[in-house]
């Protein structure tokens, strides 16, 4: 969520916008925790699976349902995002909602023929989007001024009140990577550890994104730009590089990760679906999740704006996860399943 | 394999600009905008337009191509429509993506600078770009020339950019972004921008700075001025401190200054701010009329005199500054800095306030690096 953590992080926290970046990692982390830890003790298993191992088959498949829904929702908040970061630079007469199913289609096209296909373009996404990094946060440095970020532990800046704040925490679904990658890995126990330290190494670029605009343009200039992050790249210009403008790279490179991301949550809500209606088929589940998120971009303008109907969304993810979750650990060592033989939950 | 390059022609085709696709001839794109604003009420937009396109024909049937550039003015009730009117005059789509400066006319500057929204919202002004200010009118600057060159937006760029026709210490670099996006929000800085002029017969060139106090004009500095203000920026340094040498009678000094150190804080005596700047220089000697420098004292003489004098020139810009109630140094950040919690620093006008009455405190250490050929 590069792209709308900066924004509510400096609306909510300004010149401590680095401490609501900090909330927001250890909230992922946290979660990261929790849902790892559990899809562990289900190894091949897929979350329907697994929640009806503990809920019991129809309330599983409720909350599956449930969470399908609630992915496609949010997916829309990430569609709304990367729209907001083209519409007027790249797009300005197309309206939002193309742009918006164009992205949808491109993010179904790049999970059609599987997950682990579509996990083949990481390594090339993640070039991109380290290259962009390191392209732009050492040239920003020339402009930035520290000073800014004084006096560092500033609480009374932080609304936490607000609803940016809550976005802000609820910005960083680490969770959903345990979800939606666990059933496909060879060594679960392993991966929570490499998804931990993916999540620390993600975490230093949220956090250069939320504090480069508050030292670049004062807490009070990021707060007044709409989207102070990527919008503070546009500083940049190279001369006699290949990329002038690297406002323009970066955002690209930033929107075709964004898509990666949408695509894996098209697979996942496909994949609840599949197990919810008892079928073999991901790819009817995964077009019903697409227009799930398309149609709130279509009928509500805001949230293309990224605010209102965005908010609430993020809001209700974060709501989910940090009681879902902790709820099915409850439920799991309540019920005693954690005294169940391995062969057993890996049924 | 098929699938790879299935999934690769579909994100190609989706990615090809859509409604928006708008191929390069069919575009005009704004090199220079002039904004000015007439007795009327409504705004002036000057603007220096190139187009690709074609100028005759060459020997041998084959056309000779050159970029064509023209100038538009245009009225209208607020800066963005008058541009509006200027894309109706033209057969092409108007794009100011490569906005390489905008002038803002001296009128504007000193009443009307909140109106000039437009030019920060649009995602397709770029912020990197240049903003200065017209002494006048903005449209005489965006008319004018520069010897051997067709086109006044590049002869502003290159003479401003440093490694450009001139390193001069008194051009300074004004950002668009650095003016809107920035000193306009922070309560304890300020903004400036280079003045931009055109003389009498059309050639442009830069004059000095143009100061700011809440988003309105509240000076003009000169060129010499605006030098050392480059330098207190730590921008710019290349430029010639000339003094007398009191301790020796009737000798003259000058010193051509290769870098310069500077550091720049306020401290708090009572409820007044000591402004304190230490500037470190290091030079050349460019001339040394009256004496010699036969021994260490007499170096030591020539360095102290040419120090004095670079620390009164720094003292008075600043006071001058003061005076005119602006502070695009950003003492006042420097001040909320190191006391982040002190009631004249929590707010602009508490700050202003103090500003005013804050007592001014420079050091200059001077190095000579080299007398030249002679002693």
């Amino acid at each position: 969520m590069l792209l709308l953590l900066p924004t509510v992080a400096v609306e909510a926290g300004g010149r401590a916008a680095w401490m609501v970046a900090i909330a927001a990692g250890v909230t992922g982390f946290v979660q990261l925790m929790i849902v790892g830890k559990l899809a562990q003790r289900f190894p091949k298993l897929t979350f329907p699976e697994y929640a009806g191992i503990i809920l019991g088959k129809w309330p599983g498949k409720v909350l599956s349902f449930l969470m399908a829904v609630n992915f496609g929702l949010n997916a829309s908040v990430d569609i709304g995002v990367a729209v907001k970061n083209l519409e007027g630079i790249y797009f300005v007469t197309t309206p939002a909602w193309v742009i918006a199913v164009i992205l949808a289609l491109m993010a179904l096209s790049a999970t059609w023929f599987g997950l682990v296909h579509a996990s083949r373009l990481a390594p090339v996404l993640l070039t991109l989007l380290g290259l962009t990094f390191l392209l732009t946060f050492p040239l920003l440095w020339r402009w930035m001024r520290p000073g800014y970020l004084i006096p560092l532990f500033d609480l009374s800046q932080i609304d936490a009140q607000s609803k940016s704040f809550w976005v802000a925490v609820g910005t960083i679904r680490a969770a959903l990577f345990p979800v939606v990658f666990m059933p496909y890995i060879e060594e679960p126990k392993k991966a929570i550890r490499v998804l931990g330290w993916a999540h620390a190494v993600g975490m230093v670029g949220n956090f250069l994104a939320v504090i480069t605009p508050v030292m670049v343009f004062s807490p009070e200039g990021a707060r007044a730009a709409a989207q102070p992050f990527p919008f503070v790249i546009a500083v940049l210009r190279l001369s006699n590089f290949p990329f002038e403008r690297m406002e323009m790279l970066a955002r690209l490179a930033f929107h075709i990760n964004t898509v990666y991301a949408v695509a894996s949550i098209y697979f996942t809500g496909g994949l609840f679906l599949a197990k919810v209606f008892g079928s073999k088929w991901v790819r009817p589940g995964m077009v019903v999740t697409a227009a799930l998120s398309v149609i709130p971009l279509i009928l509500l303008p805001s949230a293309v704006r990224g605010t209102g109907f965005a908010y609430d969304s993020v809001i209700r993810g974060l709501v989910a996860s940090t009681t879902v979750f902790p709820l099915l650990w409850l439920v799991y060592w309540v019920r005693g399943l954690h005294r169940r033989p391995k062969s057993a939950a890996s049924a | 394999m098929r699938r790879t390059a299935l999934l690769m022609m579909v994100m190609l085709l989706l990615g090809t600009g859509c409604w928006d696709a708008r191929p390069i001839e069919q575009r005009a794109f704004v090199m220079m905008m002039g904004i000015d604003r007439t007795p009327a009420g409504q705004y002036r937009v000057t603007i220096q337009v190139q187009r690709a396109g074609y100028e005759g024909q060459a020997g041998g049937g084959q056309r000779a191509r050159a970029p064509t550039s023209q100038v538009l003015v245009n009225e209208g009730a607020t800066p963005r429509q008058a541009l509006e009117h200027a894309r109706d005059e033209l057969a092409r789509e108007l794009d100011t993506t490569f906005l390489e400066l905008t002038v803002i006319g001296r009128e504007v500057a000193e009443r009307h600078l909140e109106e000039l929204d437009w030019i920060v919202r649009a995602f397709r002004v770029p912020v990197s770009g240049y903003v200065a200010v017209a002494p006048a009118d903005a449209e005489s600057v965006v008319r004018g020339n520069a010897p051997g060159y067709g086109m006044p937006a590049q002869f502003a760029l290159f003479s401003l950019l440093s490694g450009g026709w001139t390193r001069s210490a008194a051009i300074v670099e004004g950002h668009m972004w650095l003016m809107f996006n920035r000193n306009f929000f922070t309560p304890l800085e300020d903004a400036f921008a280079p003045v931009l002029a055109a003389r009498e017969d059309g050639q442009l060139n830069w004059q000095g700075l143009a100061v700011f106090k809440e988003r309105r004009l509240a000076g003009l500095l000169s060129e010499p001025e605006a030098a050392h203000f480059n330098l207190l920026l730590g921008a710019r340094s290349q430029m010639v401190v000339a003094a007398k040498v009191p301790e020796r009678q009737g000798a003259k000094a000058s010193l051509f200054l290769q870098t310069v150190r500077v550091k720049r804080r306020v401290t708090w005596q009572g409820d007044r701010p000591v402004i304190q700047i230490r500037l470190l220089a290091r030079g050349i000697l460019q001339e040394l009329i009256g004496m010699r420098m036969w021994e260490d004292a007499d170096e030591r003489a020539v360095e102290n005199a040419l120090a004095d004098a670079l620390a009164t020139d720094v003292k008075a810009l600043v006071r001058r500054l003061q005076d005119l109630g602006s502070d695009p140094l950003g003492f006042g950040e420097l001040a909320r800095e190191r006391a982040p919690y002190r009631r004249e620093a929590s707010s602009g006008d508490a700050w202003r306030d103090a500003y005013r009455r804050a007592e001014v405190d420079v050091v200059v250490t001077m190095r000579m690096v080299s007398p030249g050929y002679m002693k």
